[in-house]
């Protein structure tokens, strides 16, 4: 049962970081795009720099939970590493508890508060251009809670690992 | 004949005399936000006002200041006072356009108010309590905290004077004015303002604005670039705006509130008289760089008239807009027959003045 | 309690607390809520309130667009396998000198620097590449993983480099703008690049066994022309990506963003000629990016929380007032604020070093007046031992990554020391000679 929540969350994970990581190429389409009007055609758009700026944001912000899925975010793992499984399976426990857990579980909590206050003003970019704003700010709300999710996968990961039944 | 009496009357008077004060000890400690980093006389505005409040209350309120991104970045310094993570905030109100539209109008408005204009205006014809409705809605109490005159007009390698020197020109300006140079047939870029430097000196845009002189002579616009076209219609009057978080503001004893209201009016007397006269000696330097041309009579009508048409499509669409700007114009109005009564006295320099040139 | 003391318990806690291997970011941004809430009088709604606005901010950071792109462009040029020829054109070129295969790795890394911002592609692209053709003609292993990891290591201090755009993107200060950095870094970077050369020469010349020429045969196989056309054809591609990046930025065709944007551009163009692009290619370098990305950005997330605790609680003053209060000589301090960042160099990564100590020591920097494009050069010079230094090292894990399994761990440790000695050497040398940073900057930004 926890093995199988936990592969859900991160086959979501993947999934969901493999189909956003191919945001940096539209990204890259936008930045072009914008030197060519400008150099080219001497007309600036009025959203090329909020649009790049956008895309990218995206981008990482999706990436976070993904990354952690490959165990891509790096740490100083140099006395971890050399602990016996199961210290070093409560350690991870322990860590994951008392750094990752209430950490994220605010900033996922306050990011909705955020985006939830934005869009009781329908805020928009102090722009020219001014698009909404809450659809995005609504975003990085979810990019903290898939990630929080991938932090309770790697607690069940860990619970597993302790009871001693791994499977590859 | 009628009878008369004194004309006006201090109506804070009422209020002062009835005053009973609790002289409190308590010692308050806040936090101050703002977009400003330390390289800009903005900045010491803010902390302009932190100083006049933590001398004038003895210590009992210390508000320390902190620059643009040291605790939240530049353009979230509203929503972290709003919220209460920081208790004080300082702010050119116009960033936060996409809260509200209206809030542009509290800190300059092209051909709008000027420094005189904004002073009376906020202090004595209901300006500031508009601000107040405004910021209040947000969970925020405000005041007038800076008014640093007039911006310069665009630095350019394009001499423009004429209505026609302006279509297709590449230039970077922010905001209501972007709009207003976009519907003139300029090109308009709203670049971020790190890369203004850079994309002047490199031909990316042809013509930039940042500040008032003063504030814009440390960035060195004047090396890469031949021309100063002026005035700065765009802001004849720079507001800033000092903004506190309501529910840290209401647990203040009564004397730190009066000491808060009383600190902000003479930061926006202080800022004032301060970069004016950093102004003066800044053109002078700016001068000896570049060539200073003036926007010919027609042209400004031109663009008088084109801002007039930006800003009643602005009022038909935003009701907040509607009620500030008619209650500036109707101030302006006002003033007209005063502003006309008393033209003809400006002091110019005495060859000046005798060579004819009697009025601003 | 006092801001002295929870200046010194901030960062004692992240000291210990990061040794326990969970994720740097996270580490940062736990330690960060436990000192905010401390600070704030628990006030959690106000403390996550600000964490919030300072990641939104982040999202909208437009200097830090650069990251993904240059991290997109080393990707597609990994895959293009462009900078394999370059090193079979020097193999034969340098080959017959002593230590000339090493000196054939650090040409080549140091002309691809100029193309990629990031080390790990050099790393691994030389670790797969020449590891094999330097053991085989008897190398030894502890020089093969000096060579390999420091030269690698260019990659993030020639420019392009995404160091600079996260240094930029800091301190918002026209002198420290990305394209002043990257042209106060071209001479630092060449000076490294040169001091490798040197040493690896004076080193395999006194003791050949260390890096053997290759055989009069095999050097014989191609004539002196054939060798030079061979060079300057595979130097072609990557001089058109230096044009791309740095030539378009100097030209002023594009801010560093749109610069980075274009460097992606020419290596997808590369990619197509040499062949590589495809959807898998494609989506691959996509997935690379996103969390090369995306790990340096959760870095800057956790950083960001820890500095902004860290000088709410008024710790910048603390460290200051210790540094400049205490009447210390300006060059001492300067010492000291270079010892903290090499000593941390050894345990964290570059970029949560840059985000902990750059809030800090920037305002001290300016108060002694010293050059800020300068001291920031000095930043990131020094920063280039904390990809070498042990235990903490990115290119000497990339290098073990692909490293045959002959090579353990303290080959590699005893290899980088003498390059961590030459990084010193090359801070020095800029300290002295302050014009080797500014000079640069002064001819293209006025
Ligand atoms: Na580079
Ligand atoms: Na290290």
């Amino acid at each position: 049962m926890l093995s199988k929540i936990s592969k859900l969350i991160d086959t979501f994970n993947i999934k969901e970081g493999e189909v956003t990581s191919l945001l940096i190429f539209p990204l890259l389409g936008v930045v072009i795009y914008e030197v060519f009007m400008r150099y080219v055609f001497n007309a600036p758009t009025i959203w090329g720099f909020e649009v790049t700026a956008f895309l990218y944001g995206l981008h990482y912000m999706f990436g976070m939970a993904y990354t952690d899925v490959l165990d891509g975010h790096v740490k100083v793992d140099i006395f971890s590493s050399r602990m016996p499984p199961r210290p070093r399976a409560i350690l991870a426990m322990v860590t994951t508890c008392v750094f990752f857990l209430p950490v994220m579980t605010c900033m996922t909590i306050w990011s909705f508060k955020f985006a939830a206050a934005s869009i009781a003003g329908w805020e928009r970019n102090s722009t020219s251009w001014a698009p909404v704003i809450w659809p995005y700010k609504f975003i990085m709300a979810f990019t903290f809670l898939f990630l929080l999710l991938q932090g309770v996968s790697n607690l069940l990961k860990q619970i597993r690992a302790l009871a001693g039944n791994r499977d590859s | 004949a009628e009878k008369r009496g004194k004309f006006g009357s201090d109506k804070r008077h009422d209020i002062a005399k009835r005053v009973k004060f609790k002289p409190s000890n308590k010692k308050v400690r806040w936090k101050m936000v703002m977009p400003w980093s330390k390289g800009l006389l903005f900045y010491d505005i803010a902390v302009h006002f932190c100083d006049s409040v933590r001398l004038a209350s003895a210590g009992r309120l210390d508000i320390k200041p902190f620059s643009a991104g040291e605790l939240v970045p530049a353009m979230q310094t509203f929503d972290a006072v709003s919220k209460g993570s920081a208790q004080a905030g300082h702010d050119w109100p116009g960033y936060w356009k996409g809260k509200n539209e209206a809030f542009v109008a509290f800190a300059s408005v092209p051909f709008g108010l000027d420094g005189e204009g904004y002073n009376i205006w906020l202090y004595e014809k209901g300006g500031m309590e508009m601000m107040q409705e405004l910021y209040g809605r947000f969970g925020i109490y405000a005041l007038p905290g800076g008014q640093c005159g007039q911006e310069m007009g665009l630095f350019s390698n394009k001499k423009a004077t004429k209505f026609e020197d302006f279509k297709g020109m590449r230039l970077r300006t922010p905001g209501w004015y972007m709009d207003i140079m976009n519907s003139l047939g300029a090109s308009v870029s709203p670049l971020p303002g790190g890369e203004v430097y850079l994309a002047l000196e490199r031909g990316v845009i042809d013509a930039a604005e940042f500040s008032s002189p003063a504030i814009n002579y440390p960035m060195g616009f004047d090396e890469i670039t031949k021309y100063a076209i002026q005035p700065g219609v765009h802001q004849p009057g720079i507001q800033c705006a000092v903004f506190f978080n309501q529910k840290a503001y209401d647990k203040l004893p009564e004397d730190l509130r009066w000491i808060i209201d009383i600190c902000a009016r003479e930061t926006q007397l202080w800022s004032y008289n301060w970069i004016n006269s950093l102004n003066a000696e800044a053109i002078r330097k700016f001068k000896e760089k570049i060539e200073i041309v003036k926007i010919d009579k027609e042209t400004l009508i031109e663009f008088r008239k084109t801002t007039k048409q930006y800003l009643d499509s602005l009022k038909a669409k935003y009701p907040d807009v509607k009620k500030v700007l008619d209650s500036q114009e109707a101030f302006i109005a006002d003033y007209a027959e005063w502003r006309d009564a008393r033209s003809g006295a400006t002091p110019w320099p005495y060859e000046i003045y005798v060579s004819g040139k009697i009025t601003e | 309690m006092s801001a002295e003391f929870l200046t010194v318990a901030m960062f004692a806690t992240l000291i210990f607390a990061i040794t326990l291997g969970h994720p740097l970011a996270y580490t940062l941004a736990a330690v960060a809520t436990l000192f905010g809430l401390i600070d704030n009088g628990f006030d959690v709604a106000g403390l996550f309130d600000m964490f919030v606005n300072n990641c939104w901010g982040l999202m909208n950071n437009y200097v830090l667009v650069a990251i993904p792109l240059f991290i997109l462009m080393a990707q597609l040029l990994d895959r293009s396998k462009v900078s394999d020829a370059l090193f079979e054109a020097l193999y034969v070129v340098l080959g017959s000198v002593r230590g000339g295969l090493g000196l054939a790795v650090v040409v080549v890394c140091t002309v691809f620097a100029a193309t990629t911002g990031i080390i790990g592609a050099s790393v691994v692209a030389m670790g797969l590449l020449a590891t094999p053709a330097l053991l085989s003609k008897g190398y030894q292993k502890a020089m093969t993983s000096g060579i390999i990891c420091a030269a690698g290591t260019l990659g993030i201090l020639i420019p392009p480099s995404i160091m600079m755009v996260v240094y930029g993107g800091l301190t918002g200060l026209k002198e420290t703008s990305v394209g002043n950095l990257f042209a106060g870094a071209i001479f630092p970077g060449i000076i490294l690049a040169g001091l490798y050369f040197l040493y690896i020469f004076i080193r395999c010349n006194l003791n050949p066994e260390l890096g053997p020429p290759i055989s009069k045969e095999e050097a014989g196989k191609y004539t002196a022309s054939q060798k030079w056309g061979m060079t300057f054809k595979s130097l072609i591609p990557p001089l058109a990506l230096i044009l791309a990046v740095m030539g378009t930025i100097l030209a002023g065709v594009a801010t560093p963003t749109e610069a980075a944007g274009l460097g992606a551009t020419g290596s997808l163009v590369l990619a197509f000629f040499n062949k590589k692009l495809n959807w898998e290619v494609l989506k691959q370098s996509g997935f690379a990016t996103l969390k090369t990305t995306s790990m340096v950005m959760m870095l800057f997330i956790g950083g960001k929380f820890f500095s902004t605790v860290f000088l709410s609680m008024g710790g910048g003053d603390v460290v200051a007032d210790a540094l400049i209060g205490s009447g210390l000589n300006r060059w001492l301090v300067l010492f000291i604020m270079m010892f903290i960042v090499f000593m941390m160099g050894m345990f964290i990564d570059w970029a949560a070093i840059l985000l902990v100590t750059v809030p800090i020591f920037m305002p001290i920097a300016m108060e002694l007046e010293f050059n800020p494009l300068w001291f920031s050069m000095l930043m990131c010079v020094n920063l280039q031992t904390s990809f070498l230094t042990p235990p903490f090292g990115y290119a000497l894990f990339y290098f073990k990554g692909v490293a045959p399994p002959e090579y353990t761990m303290m080959h590699i440790y005893r290899g980088i020391m003498p390059f961590v000695f030459l990084q010193l050497i090359g801070l020095t040398v800029l300290c002295l000679f302050p014009e080797l940073v500014t000079w640069l900057p002064s001819i293209f930004f006025g």
